[in-house]
C-alpha cells in the first residue's frame, strides 16, 4: 500500500497537508492537558494578573503543597474512588459475562426472549426520576457506595457485547464437548468460557472501570455524605464551591485569602484526579479500540 | 348447536364436542339446581318470621300486662285510701259515692289485668320462640353451607365443561354465545343497578363499575373463542387469560383513579395511602402478570426449565436486575399523570398520588417549556452528529492515509485521550479556556488588542461551544470505526483505479467514500434514532445551572434533572422523561425500519 501511494500522483500533498492537520488536531487534544500540568506549576498570583501562559515567568509549587498539607480529602475521595472501581468492576464483570455467556449458548431456547428482556430496556426506560425513586426508596442506595456500582452490574450494552465476544472466541463445539465429559453449565463456564475470553473481559472491564473512575453523576444524585463522595464529584465540587477549598484552607493554616493559591490549586486537584488515567492511559489504549471494532449489538 | 349446521370449511380439522362436556354441564345444572333448593327450602324463612312476630307480639303483650298491673296497683291503693276516709268520717255522702267510683275502677283494672294475663298465659312462652329460632338458624347455617359447596362444585364442573368444550369447534361457539349472553346480562344489570343508587357526589364510583368491567372482560374472552373457531386456531388459553387479566386491571385501574379522585378523598388518607391505592397495586400486578403471560413463549421456556436448569438459574440474576432497576421504573412512569405526593415507599408514593390525566403534558406544552428543551436537543444533537461524522470520516480517511507508523501511533494517541477523562475535567478545561478574567480566549484576545468577551453572557455562543467541546472529546475516538471499515476496503480497486490514471484525490472521492457510504449511513441513522438524548454530563458540566443560559442550553435532560433536584416538580419532570423516552422509541423503531430497507444486515432488530 505504502509502496503504491507514493508513485501516485497528488499523494506527496495530500500526505503532508493531512500530517500537518492532524498534528494541529493532536496538538489541540493535548494542550490543554500541557495548560493543566504548567498552569499547576505556575504562581497564583501571575494567573489572577495575566492568566495562564504555556510559558509563566514564574514557577510555584503553592498549589500542591497547599493540597498535601492537608490530603484527608483527597485521600479519601481516592479511597472511595478505587473501592468502587475494583470492587464494582469485579462484579460487574462477573454478572456480564455469566449473562453473556448464557446468551450466547445455542442449545438455551430462551435465550431470545431473554435478550429481548435486556435489549428492551435500551429501547424504553421509564426516565431519570421514577429511576431515582426506585433506588432511593426500594433500594435503599442513598448514601451508599453501592449507588454507584449497582447501575453498571448488569449493562444491557456490555452483555450483548460480551455475547458477540463469546459466540466469536470460544466455539460452540467446545461447549458440547465439555458436556459429553460431563461438565455442568457453571463449571463449563468458570473453567473454559472465562479463561478463553481473558482478552475480552479485559477490554469490557476496561469500560467499565473507566466509567467508574470518571463517575460523578451518580455520586451527585445518591450521595450527599462526604466521608463517601468519590474522587471526581470532590474535584467537582472543589471547582464549583468555595467550600470544599475553604476547608483546605483553614486546615493548612493559610490566613490570607492573598495567599491561598485559588486558581491554581483548581488545576493541581485536576492533576491529582487524573494522573492515573494518564499513567496507564498508554497501556490501555489498544483495548478500547478493540471493543469499539468488535462491539455491534445485535438484539 | 350442531356441527352439522356450520359450514363444512370452517369445521375441517376440528374435533366433535366430547360427551364429557355435555355430563359435565349436566352435573353443573344438577348440582346448582340442588344447592338453590337446599337455599331455598332450608331457610322456611315464613316460620322464622313468623316466630319473630311471634316473639315480638309476646313482648308487647308482657309489657302491656306490665302497665295494667301498675294500674291495677294504683286502683287498689286509691281504693283502700276510699276506704280509711269513709272509715273516719262514716256519714260523708261525697266520700261515698268516691268509693263506689273507686270501687268500679278497681274492678275494671282487675277484670282488663286478668284478661291480658290469660292472654299472655296462653302465647307460647319466649324460651321456646327463642329455642325455634335457634334451632331454625342452625339448620340455615348447614343448608347454607351445603348449598355453597354444592355451587362450588358447580362451578368445577363448569370449568371442566368449559375446558372440553373449548377443544371443538361448536364448544366454542357455545361458549362464545353463552359468554356474551353472559357478559350482556351482566352489563344490563350493573346498569340497572346504577340507575337505582345513581351515584350523588362527584367522582364517586358507580357501584355497577366492577360488573361492568367483569362483563366486558367475559365479552373479551368470548370474542376470542369466537375468534379462534372462525380461524380454526386451537383455543390460546394464555392468550384468554392474559387478555382478562388486562381486562381486569383495567377496570380495577378506572375504580382506583376514580377513589383517588373523590372529591372527599383526602380526608380518606389512612397512613398516607390513598384510598384507591389496593385497586391501583392490584390493578398494576394483574396488568404485569397479563403482560408476561401473553409475552412470555411458554414452550421454551419450560424446555429451558426442564433441560438446562443451570443456565436459568444463571441468567436469573440479570432477570431479578432488570426487573428491580429497568422494569420498575417503567411503572414508575405512572408519575407523569400524577400530581406527587411524598411517601416513604414506592408504591405508596405511586399509587397514592392524586392522578391527573394529561395535565402535566398539557403544562409542558403550553407554557413553550417542552417546544424549547425539544428544540435545544435535537438542534444539539444535529450538530453532533453532522459535524461529527464529516470530521470523524476526514480524520479517519487522512489517518489511513498518511505514512509514517510513529507518527500515526501519536496521532491516535493523542487524540483518543480526551475520551478517557471525565466530563469534570473538561469543565474545568473549557473554564480556564472561556472564562472572563483569566480565561486563555480573553487573554489571548487582549494580547491581539480586542475587548474580552464573556461567553457566559451571551447565551448564542454555546451552539458553537458545545459542538466545538463534544467534536474535541469524542472525534478522535469515534474515528476508529471509520478507520476500521477503510481497512476493509479490497486493495485491487485501487490498483485498478491507478492502472486507469487516476490521481489520489480521485481515488479517495470514487473508491474510499462510496465503500465506507453504508458505514456512515448507518452510524448516521443510528444516532438520529437517538436525537432525543441529550448528553447531560456535557452540558451540566459546560454550562450548570446558569438562568442566563438556559433558553439555548436547556435540554430534556437537564429540565428532567432540575425538576428532580431543584425545583421538585416530580410529575412534570417525569412527563418529560416519558416524553422523551417515548419519542425515543418511536424514533428507533422507525431507524430502523429503513436501515433494514437499505441493509438488512445492520438493522438492530
Amino acid at each position: 500500500m505504502e509502496m503504491r501511494r507514493k508513485i501516485n500522483r497528488g499523494y506527496r500533498i495530500f500526505n503532508i497537508v493531512s500530517k500537518i492537520l492532524l498534528g494541529v488536531f493532536a496538538a489541540l487534544c493535548l494542550l490543554p492537558f500541557i495548560l493543566m500540568v504548567i498552569g499547576s506549576f505556575t504562581d497564583n498570583g501571575e494567573v489572577i494578573r495575566e492568566g495562564y501562559s504555556l510559558f509563566p515567568k514564574k514557577w510555584s509549587t503553592a498549589a500542591y503543597d497547599m493540597l498535601f498539607s492537608y490530603p484527608d480529602n483527597i485521600i479519601r475521595a481516592y479511597r472511595n474512588t478505587i473501592i468502587q472501581t475494583v470492587v464494582g468492576t469485579a462484579i460487574s464483570l462477573f454478572c456480564v459475562s455469566m449473562t453473556g455467556y448464557v446468551l450466547s449458548r445455542q442449545d438455551f431456547q430462551s435465550r431470545n426472549v431473554i435478550a429481548f428482556f435486556f435489549y428492551f430496556t435500551m429501547l424504553f426506560g421509564g426516565g431519570l426520576i421514577p429511576w431515582y425513586i426506585v433506588m432511593k426508596q426500594v433500594l435503599h442506595l442513598e448514601n451508599t457506595l453501592w449507588a454507584i456500582m449497582v447501575p453498571s452490574f448488569f449493562g444491557a450494552y456490555n452483555i450483548f457485547l460480551m455475547r458477540n465476544f463469546i459466540k466469536q472466541g470460544v466455539p460452540s463445539e467446545l461447549f458440547e464437548c465439555s458436556k459429553l465429559d460431563g461438565a455442568g453449565d457453571m463449571r463449563i463456564f468458570l473453567q473454559i468460557v472465562l479463561p478463553l475470553s481473558i482478552p475480552s473481559l479485559a477490554t469490557i472491564g476496561l469500560f467499565i472501570a473507566l466509567g467508574l473512575w470518571n463517575d460523578w453523576y451518580l455520586c451527585m444524585l445518591f450521595i450527599s455524605d462526604s466521608e463517601k463522595q468519590s474522587l471526581q464529584y470532590y474535584l467537582y465540587s472543589m471547582l464549583n464551591s468555595a467550600k470544599a477549598l475553604r476547608e483546605i484552607q483553614a486546615r493548612s493554616g493559610i490566613v490570607l485569602d492573598v495567599d491561598l493559591p485559588s486558581e491554581t490549586s483548581k488545576l493541581a486537584m485536576s492533576m491529582v484526579a487524573t494522573g492515573p488515567i494518564l499513567l496507564v492511559y498508554p497501556f490501555i489504549q489498544r483495548y478500547f479500540i478493540k471493543g469499539l471494532t468488535v462491539g455491534a449489538v445485535k438484539g | 348447536m350442531s356441527i352439522s349446521a356450520l359450514p363444512a370449511g370452517k369445521t375441517a380439522g376440528l374435533r366433535r364436542t366430547s360427551p364429557r362436556a355435555w355430563i359435565c354441564l349436566a352435573v353443573m345444572a344438577v348440582l346448582l339446581a340442588v344447592g338453590i333448593a337446599v337455599r331455598l327450602q332450608s331457610g322456611d324463612t315464613a316460620r322464622t318470621t313468623e316466630l319473630t312476630a311471634q316473639a315480638s307480639a309476646l313482648t308487647s303483650a308482657q309489657e302491656q300486662l306490665d302497665t295494667l298491673q301498675t294500674r291495677f296497683e294504683r286502683r287498689e291503693t286509691q281504693l283502700a285510701e276510699a276506704k280509711a276516709a269513709l272509715e273516719a268520717a262514716p256519714d260523708d255522702e261525697s266520700l261515698l259515692s268516691k268509693l263506689d267510683r273507686a270501687q268500679g275502677e278497681y274492678d275494671k283494672a282487675l277484670r282488663n289485668r286478668d284478661q291480658q294475663s290469660a292472654k299472655v298465659e296462653a302465647m307460647p312462652t319466649i324460651e321456646t320462640i327463642n329455642g325455634e329460632i335457634n334451632d331454625l338458624k342452625e339448620s340455615s347455617a348447614r343448608s347454607a353451607l351445603l348449598a355453597n359447596g354444592l355451587t362450588l362444585l358447580a362451578i368445577l364442573a363448569a370449568a371442566l365443561a368449559i375446558a372440553y368444550l373449548v377443544r371443538t369447534a361448536d364448544g366454542k361457539v357455545l361458549l362464545g354465545i353463552g359468554g356474551l349472553a353472559l357478559a350482556g346480562a351482566l352489563i344490563v344489570a350493573a346498569i340497572y343497578r346504577n340507575d337505582l343508587h345513581p351515584v350523588t357526589a362527584a367522582g364517586q364510583t358507580a357501584p355497577g363499575t366492577l360488573m361492568i368491567a367483569v362483563g366486558i372482560g367475559i365479552a373479551a374472552l368470548a370474542h376470542i373463542l369466537y375468534w379462534c373457531f372462525l380461524t380454526k386456531a386451537r383455543v390460546d388459553f394464555k392468550l384468554g387469560l392474559g387478555a382478562v387479566l388486562i381486562a381486569v386491571a383495567a377496570g380495577l385501574f378506572i375504580v382506583g383513579l376514580m377513589k383517588n379522585n373523590a372529591p372527599d378523598a383526602a380526608s380518606k388518607y389512612i397512613n398516607s395511602m390513598s384510598p384507591g391505592f389496593m385497586n391501583l397495586f392490584v390493578g398494576a400486578v394483574l396488568l404485569i402478570v397479563g403482560s408476561l403471560i401473553l409475552a412470555l413463549p411458554m414452550t421454551r421456556i419450560r424446555y429451558d426449565l426442564r433441560k438446562n436448569p443451570m443456565l436459568m438459574l444463571m441468567a436469573l440474576p440479570s432477570i431479578v436486575y432488570f426487573l428491580i432497576t429497568s422494569y420498575l421504573p417503567m411503572v414508575g412512569v405512572y408519575f407523569a399523570f400524577t400530581s406527587y405526593q411524598f411517601t416513604k415507599d414506592f408504591f405508596s408514593t405511586l399509587f397514592g398520588s392524586k392522578f391527573v390525566g394529561l395535565s402535566n403534558f398539557a403544562y409542558l406544552f403550553s407554557s413553550g417549556l417542552a417546544w424549547r428543551m425539544t428544540f435545544n436537543t435535537v438542534v444539539y444533537n444535529f450538530i453532533f452528529i453532522v459535524g461529527g461524522t464529516v470530521l470523524k470520516v476526514g480524520i479517519a480517511i487522512m489517518f489511513s492515509e498518511i505514512a509514517g507508523k510513529y507518527y500515526k501511533k501519536f496521532v491516535q494517541t493523542a487524540t483518543f485521550l480526551p475520551h478517557f477523562i471525565s466530563m469534570v475535567m473538561v469543565g474545568t478545561f473549557a473554564y480556564n479556556i472561556l472564562n472572563y478574567s483569566s480565561g486563555i480566549l480573553n487573554n489571548a484576545l487582549v494580547h491581539l488588542g480586542l475587548q474580552r468577551i464573556d461567553v457566559y453572557s451571551i447565551p448564542g455562543a454555546w451552539y458553537v461551544i458545545l459542538p466545538l467541546v463534544d467534536f474535541w472529546k469524542g472525534v478522535g475516538y469515534g474515528s476508529i470505526i471509520y478507520v476500521s471499515a477503510i481497512t476493509g476496503i479490497s486493495e485491487e480497486l485501487y490498483e485498478a483505479a491507478d492502472l486507469d490514471g487516476a490521481n489520489f484525490m480521485q481515488e479517495i472521492r470514487h473508491i474510499t467514500i462510496p465503500s465506507i457510504r453504508p458505514t456512515i449511513i448507518i452510524l448516521t441513522l443510528m444516532s438520529l434514532g437517538s436525537i432525543m438524548k441529550g448528553n447531560f454530563d456535557l452540558f451540566y458540566q459546560l454550562v450548570g445551572e446558569s438562568g442566563q443560559l438556559m433558553e439555548t442550553t436547556e435540554i430534556i435532560d437537564t429540565y428532567v434533572w432540575r425538576s428532580l433536584r431543584q425545583n421538585v416538580q416530580i410529575g412534570m419532570g417525569s412527563a418529560a422523561g416519558l416524553y422523551q423516552s417515548f419519542v425515543g422509541m418511536v424514533l428507533v423503531v422507525l431507524v430502523n425500519t429503513i436501515v433494514k430497507k437499505i441493509e438488512p444486515d445492520y438493522a438492530i432488530f
